[in-house]
């Protein structure tokens, strides 16, 4: 398969690392000479310098051999005429572009078929804004995985000392869980990741991974002594347009939202644009202003400028004075799990985000779905059990399961509900299975299954 | 510096040669020489002790980095030239060890530089072991263990870059390992294609192999004395002339016009000057060699023939120019610092930094004349980034300075003013044959053993283009 990749920023670059490293034929574009010549140093694929925009360079990157198209450079009207010009002189399937600006969103139309053809649109701010409004969901959760289009969530929490769940046998903790379905799918520590068995203990400053269904969440949470209130009172900190998205999806929700924003007049434009938020004109996040705006009320607060300094540092203010759900906007990828160590609840990184969505979006298939777990080297996969399979018409606990996976749900035709697995579940033909795994396992599973997950 | 793992790939490309050592092996079954046992100990050894390191740092994890890329492919020639010296010292037919080195690195290198007075007297497999280590020098240990071995679809192109020769590698294909395939399978088509028209030729098919692929590597050993002259065959010379050229010629060229675009030759400045640097050399020779051949036919033969030899480092002989006057030798001379194209297998500076130092060298001038100007230099069409130009300025002061250092050295062991120079400069530039002393006629089997060592390390040196090799002679490359 040749995969077109245009642009070698940092969504440009991961999403050829991984390419390359699944067996694909990578192509990139990149217009910067020192881009062109770093990824050209770090990774195995062909590098070609120019722009994006030019013909000349498109065909010197093997153009008329390309099978799928990424436009992920720094300007959209160079992604939209890379795909018009790969539409025009080529027949590419699948073409995925990533568009920044608002005033396409009201010509939607162009990228129809019948016009540009772009299969798949990603906009990293309103990935990010979605995924915030996503965590919101689950109050104090660092990352929600969602499968089974949204019915099968995997809520990562961080355990602290207080949890009644930490320093003790999982097993007595499940013994416990009366009525609850109470299912840990991993655990991570220090960057390791574990499918824990009843043996094993979490301890405080792990990050677990717990399965979550959609509508009824409430028991599992407060019996691991997590918040349990869904967010009703948000403070925002940062009227960028990240920051903008997320206050109108929240105040479609019914959200009482507080917008914090520096600059004068981009409070004005806030404030017209906006209908229930109340946008506040502040220099900065003080004490004095926190607490005169009640952040002790607040249920979350998040920073969206586009100063990650000031996000990261006005985010620990708030979680010392009001102990909110805290989630920063951070856009170095190097201090994503720096942060979330020194006490900010989640971190978001448009361009992680962005890049798991388009690894989402390429991977459908023959599977679902299947998610990587943005920092980690695990995933999570959503496949149907095949008839033919290991995987069914027998107890979970004869099944030939490698170490380092785990099955995280189950969920059949006709029942509204998510199974929660045990050792004596049977899997039936043409369940839809989640599947928790550590990328090292991957090739034992797909044996498992009797599936090559090739992703295509 | 992650060494476990580098060991550990060096490891690996050992049993890779020592596997290619079994050829010579059957080679020597078939004639029943007297190589039997050096080659089979040569063959245990090289894969025991690639072995023992994949054994000994089996665990190591990581990926070969910027540094450890240069470090690795170093240490795979060093070691590839001890283990590949181990048949002809056990032979016998090498007095010394160290001689045994001077010829494997000679070989490995495709220098063509020899210490055997008679050629002729080594059995059947030890020449083709000695043939085809310059066949697999040619295109590349590395890079042919990169289109072989998976293991070394790691790391980025700086494994491809530290052993191709050229200021930049065209990639054929996304893939590394796909780059490799092509490039390899480009070179073992054309070697086949030598053998077939050599056979053809009054030459037996032994012979054959073996200058088909001494050919193609341009490295100029052969298994006869008297070189390819001994055969005074007008259609041998013609055929090795333009498969001389073809080899020092990119093969990225060669792969394109195979698959049918045979126009990107003319397309290709280098190629442009590359050819047009040959016809003036010849035309010169020629001239200044007049009164030496009775015809014009004669002259064409015998000149193009040398010319070819010398510009793309083959180093063959049908002529004993040391014969001829002063002037076509110091062409000779000069020629032999230029070398072939980027991406072919031969040696010297490259045709393609000699071009960019002359654009750079009348840029200045340019720019004293008009102090505002502003020029691109430009190959063809495309224009030079900086980086290439710096490096190529970097890589021609090493040149100079190993070239000055080491003539000097080879002044002081006591070696005549036209030998010493030549020699080093034949060794750097992988060519063989020098003037003087160490002239086509002649060998390298005078010189004192810390003047072979030396040249050893010019050979190598100079295959590895300088840097790969000077990176981790340096301090700074074992600091933190």
């Amino acid at each position: 398969m040749n995969v077109l990749v245009i642009g070698a920023g940092d969504v440009g670059f991961m999403i050829a690392k991984r390419l390359s490293e699944e067996g694909m034929n990578v192509f990139v574009v990149e217009k910067d000479e020192a881009k062109a010549s770093k990824i050209s140093q770090m990774l195995d694929v062909k590098v070609v310098l120019g722009s994006g925009a030019s013909l000349k360079t498109l065909k010197e990157a093997g153009l008329e051999h390309t099978e799928m198209l990424i436009a992920v450079a720094d300007l959209d009207e160079v992604n939209l005429v890379a795909s018009f010009i790969a539409g025009v002189f080529a027949n590419i399937p699948t073409k995925i572009v990533r568009i920044r600006g608002q005033e396409y969103n009201v010509a939607k139309k162009i990228f129809q078929k019948d016009y540009l053809d772009i299969d798949f649109i990603i906009n990293p701010e309103q990935e990010a804004a979605s995924t915030i409004d996503l965590l919101l969901e689950i109050p104090g959760s660092l990352d929600v995985i969602q499968v089974a289009d949204g019915r099968v969530q995997l809520g990562g929490f961080k355990m602290g000392n207080g949890s009644p769940v930490v320093n003790r046998p999982l097993k007595d903790v499940t013994a416990e869980a009366v009525g609850i379905n109470f299912l840990i799918a991993s655990i991570l520590r220090h960057d390791k990741l574990l499918i824990p068995k009843g043996k094993d203990h979490i301890l405080p400053g792990d990050r677990v991974y717990v399965v979550l269904d959609k509508d009824n969440n409430k028991d599992i949470l407060s019996f691991m002594g997590l918040r349990e209130k869904p967010a009703h009172n948000v403070m925002i900190y940062g009227g960028s347009i990240t920051g903008e998205m997320l206050a109108r999806r929240l105040e479609r929700k019914g959200i009482n939202v507080k917008l914090i924003e520096p600059d004068e007049n981009r409070c004005t434009i806030l404030s017209e644009t906006l209908s229930r938020t109340t946008v506040l004109n502040s220099p900065t996040v003080d004490k004095e202003m926190l607490s005169s705006e009640r952040i002790s009320d607040m249920d979350a607060f998040i920073t969206t400028s586009d100063d990650e300094e000031a996000n990261i540092l006005s985010a620990l203010l708030a979680k010392r004075m009001g102990n909110p759900h805290v989630i920063a906007l951070v856009n170095n990828m190097d201090y994503v799990s720096l942060v979330s160590d020194i006490g900010v609840d989640a971190v978001i990184n448009p361009r992680l985000v962005a890049i798991s969505r388009i690894l989402q979006f390429i991977r459908k298939g023959k599977i679902f779905s299947i998610t990587s777990l943005s920092d980690i080297d695990a995933e999570v996969i959503e496949v149907e059990a095949m008839e033919t399979s290991d995987l069914v018409d027998r107890p979970i606990k004869d099944i030939n399961w490698p170490n380092g996976a785990i099955i995280a749900g189950i969920i059949r035709k006709g029942q509204g509900g998510v199974i929660f697995p045990s050792g004596s579940t049977v899997i039936d033909p043409g369940d839809r299975v989640v599947i928790f795994a550590n990328k090292t396992v991957i090739p034992k599973i797909e044996k498992i299954l009797s599936v090559k997950l090739d992703y295509f | 510096m992650n060494i476990r793992v580098v060991l550990n790939f060096v490891g690996r490309v050992l049993i890779f040669i020592g596997i290619f050592m079994c050829l010579p092996v059957l080679a020597s079954l078939y004639y029943k020489g007297d190589d039997l046992f050096a080659l089979l100990t040569g063959v245990l050894v090289c894969t025991a002790s690639g072995i023992v390191l994949v054994f000994l740092f089996h665990g190591a994890k990581g990926d070969l980095r910027h540094r450890e890329g240069f470090l690795f492919v170093t240490l795979s020639w060093v070691a590839a030239g001890f283990m590949g010296a181990i048949p002809f010292k056990v032979s016998g037919y090498f007095t010394t060890y160290m001689d045994a080195l001077f010829e494997t690195i000679s070989g490995f290198t495709t220098t063509g530089a020899s210490i055997l007075i008679d050629i002729e007297m080594l059995p059947h497999g030890l020449l083709l072991w000695r043939s085809l280590i310059q066949w697999l020098g040619g295109m590349g240990i590395i890079v042919l263990s990169i289109a072989v071995l998976p293991f070394l679809g790691v790391g980025g192109m700086q494994i491809f870059n530290a052993e191709a020769p050229g200021p930049t590698v065209d990639k054929l294909a996304p893939r590394m390992s796909a780059t490799a395939k092509l490039l390899w399978g480009t070179y073992l088509g054309i070697t086949m294609l030598e053998i077939a028209l050599l056979w053809a030729g009054p030459m037996n098919l032994f012979d054959a192999t073996c200058h088909a692929f001494t050919t193609m590597a341009t490295g100029g050993f052969s298994p006869c004395n008297a070189s390819i002259g001994g055969y005074g065959s007008a259609y041998i010379d013609t055929v090795i002339t333009i498969f001389m050229l073809i080899a020092g010629a990119n093969f990225a060229l060669h792969y394109a016009a195979i698959r049918g675009d045979v126009g990107r030759y003319i397309k290709n400045a280098e190629f442009r000057w590359y050819i047009g640097i040959f016809i003036i050399g010849c035309v010169i020779i020629m001239w200044s060699t007049r009164h030496i051949f009775s015809s014009l036919g004669e002259s064409i033969r015998y000149v193009t023939f040398q010319v070819a030899s010398i510009l793309t480092t083959t180093g063959f002989a049908t002529y004993d120019y040391v014969k001829w006057p002063v002037a076509p030798q110091i062409i000779l001379l000069l020629l032999m610092f230029v070398g072939g194209c980027a991406g072919s297998t031969g040696g010297g500076m490259k045709v393609m930094r000699i071009v960019l130092l002359i654009k750079y060298a009348r840029r200045e001038i340019l720019k004293l004349v008009h102090p505002n100007a502003v020029v691109t230099i430009k190959l063809g069409r495309n224009p030079v980034s900086a980086d290439i130009l710096r490096s190529v300025v970097g890589f021609s002061i090493f040149y100079m300075l190993i070239f000055v250092v080491a003539s000097v050295a080879m002044g002081l062991l006591g070696l005549d003013f036209e030998t010493s120079l030549s020699s080093v400069v034949a060794c750097m530039s992988n060519i063989g044959p020098g003037l003087a002393h160490v002239g086509p006629a002649t060998n390298y089997a005078q010189v004192p053993y810390i003047g072979k060592a030396i040249l050893t390390f010019c050979m190598l040196v100079g295959r590895l283009e300088i840097y790969t090799v000077l990176v981790v002679l340096s301090p700074a490359f074992w600091r933190a």
